[in-house]
């Protein structure tokens, strides 16, 4: 539902309050239809739940794996649908935004540069959960190659 | 007159727009490239979701102006959802709006409590909206560094004891986008919680904020009034209303 636009607020009611006065004056809310399909989501059954939470959970799980098998130490998130990865050593002088387009254009993984993000967000990357494990085993592959071209030693074993 | 407007003066070129614009091109030239960049979620909404929402488009009379704040079936479902998950009391009508996404409920919110001049507490790094909201709201942002290494709890109590005036608002959003940091797993959790954040009127008295929080629940007085925010893009463990919507979570009633 990422695309349908729905989201919500909840909690302080003067804050709630003030964005509901701001909000009256700009848009008549989400199309009804939507908002249905919301409480249809919020109210039925949650087993898509789980089954979401499993397939980032794998995803996670193939893609941090495989950038350690490539030589690339990553962090494997505890939760949301993203890893954050420092910048190889190898590459942290040119920064998160010609290291992206460098990765792009020689392993042709696309990733979100951390300055992006904030002055404190360089040297780093943000790599999403969003393609199924198959492609994230071709995009860790891609990356193995790139890294091992440019002189990044890779593990030996994979745990 | 050849200058920019004053907002978007203040609005940096989307740095992502960079690695977009190779990605373009080289997808021009027919390369596969696997695209992890943007945090666009590949899996279809689950089918009795869709079904609802084809059935109801149906129906012309759905097809009128809806509600700005959201219909009363969906501020209830969202009462009920934070009751069954959270055991958190919300009245669907004074404690609950739906919004346009996350982006655009906190942009939004930003316009309506700021005033020119307010200092605003932001982590570093964070999602875009979480700082330019209030920077388009004309209010001067103060970057809190929230990268693994850096001492966050420090960080925060120096912004509040050398920023003139007091911070107005203080954003934390779990799990954080981009660093997924956890409230469990950093030292924000605990300033939350310290005398600190207490005296600078930050403490958490939301049962929400408590219940994603601390597991001992307190409630602490506050010296000064307020707003405190504690927005969340997403509850703090990997769940539905991570891609449902991006929901985020204000705390309750100012407490003078």
């Amino acid at each position: 539902m990422a695309g349908w636009r729905m989201g919500f607020a909840a909690g302080n009611p003067r804050l709630i309050q003030a964005l509901t006065r701001i909000k009256s004056y700009l848009d008549y809310g989400a199309f009804t239809p939507i908002q249905v399909a919301a409480v249809a989501a919020l109210s039925g059954p949650q087993d898509c739940v789980t089954e979401v939470r499993e397939m980032y959970r794998e995803r996670r799980d193939v893609l941090i794996r495989g950038l350690h098998a490539a030589g690339w130490d990553v962090p494997s998130p505890q939760g949301s649908m993203f890893a954050w990865a420092p910048i190889p050593e190898r590459f942290a002088e040119m920064g998160s935004v010609d290291f992206s387009k460098l990765l792009l254009k020689e392993a042709g993984v696309a990733v979100a540069p951390g300055l992006g993000f904030g002055e404190y967000g360089e040297g780093f990357v943000r790599i999403g959960l969003v393609e199924n494990t198959q492609r994230l085993r071709q995009a860790t592959r891609a990356i193995k190659t790139f890294l091992n071209k440019h002189g990044v030693k890779q593990a030996e074993a994979v745990s | 007159m050849t200058e920019e407007f004053h907002r978007i003066r203040r609005l940096p070129p989307y740095v992502f727009a960079e690695v977009n614009k190779a990605k373009a091109a080289a997808r021009a030239h027919g390369e596969d490239i696997i695209d992890l960049g943007m945090g666009n979620p590949d899996s279809p909404t689950p089918p009795h979701i869709v079904k609802k929402l084809v059935e109801t488009v149906a129906d012309p009379r759905s097809h009128r102006y809806s509600v700005s704040r959201g219909i009363p079936g969906l501020r209830k479902a969202l009462a009920g959802y934070y009751e069954r998950r959270f055991d958190v009391g919300l009245d669907p009508e004074t404690e609950v709006i739906a919004t346009l996404g996350s982006k655009e409920g906190l942009a939004n919110l930003s316009a309506a409590i700021t005033s020119p001049g307010d200092t605003i507490l932001v982590p570093n790094p964070s999602y875009p909206i979480h700082q330019f909201g209030f920077i388009i709201a004309g209010a001067s942002v103060r970057s809190i560094p929230a990268t693994p290494d850096e001492d966050m709890l420090r960080a925060l109590e120096r912004a509040v004891r050398h920023s003139v005036p007091k911070p107005t608002a203080l954003i934390v959003n779990f799990p954080s986008n981009p660093t997924h940091s956890q409230p469990r797993s950093i030292s924000t959790r605990s300033w939350l919680l310290s005398p600190v954040a207490s005296r600078s009127g930050f403490s958490p008295t939301s049962p929400i904020a408590r219940s994603i929080l601390a597991t001992s629940p307190r409630r602490q007085s506050c010296r000064y009034q307020v707003p405190r925010i504690l927005p969340s893009n997403s509850p703090p463990c990997p769940r539905p209303t991570r891609w449902l919507a991006g929901a985020w979570v204000l705390q309750q009633a100012i407490r003078a």
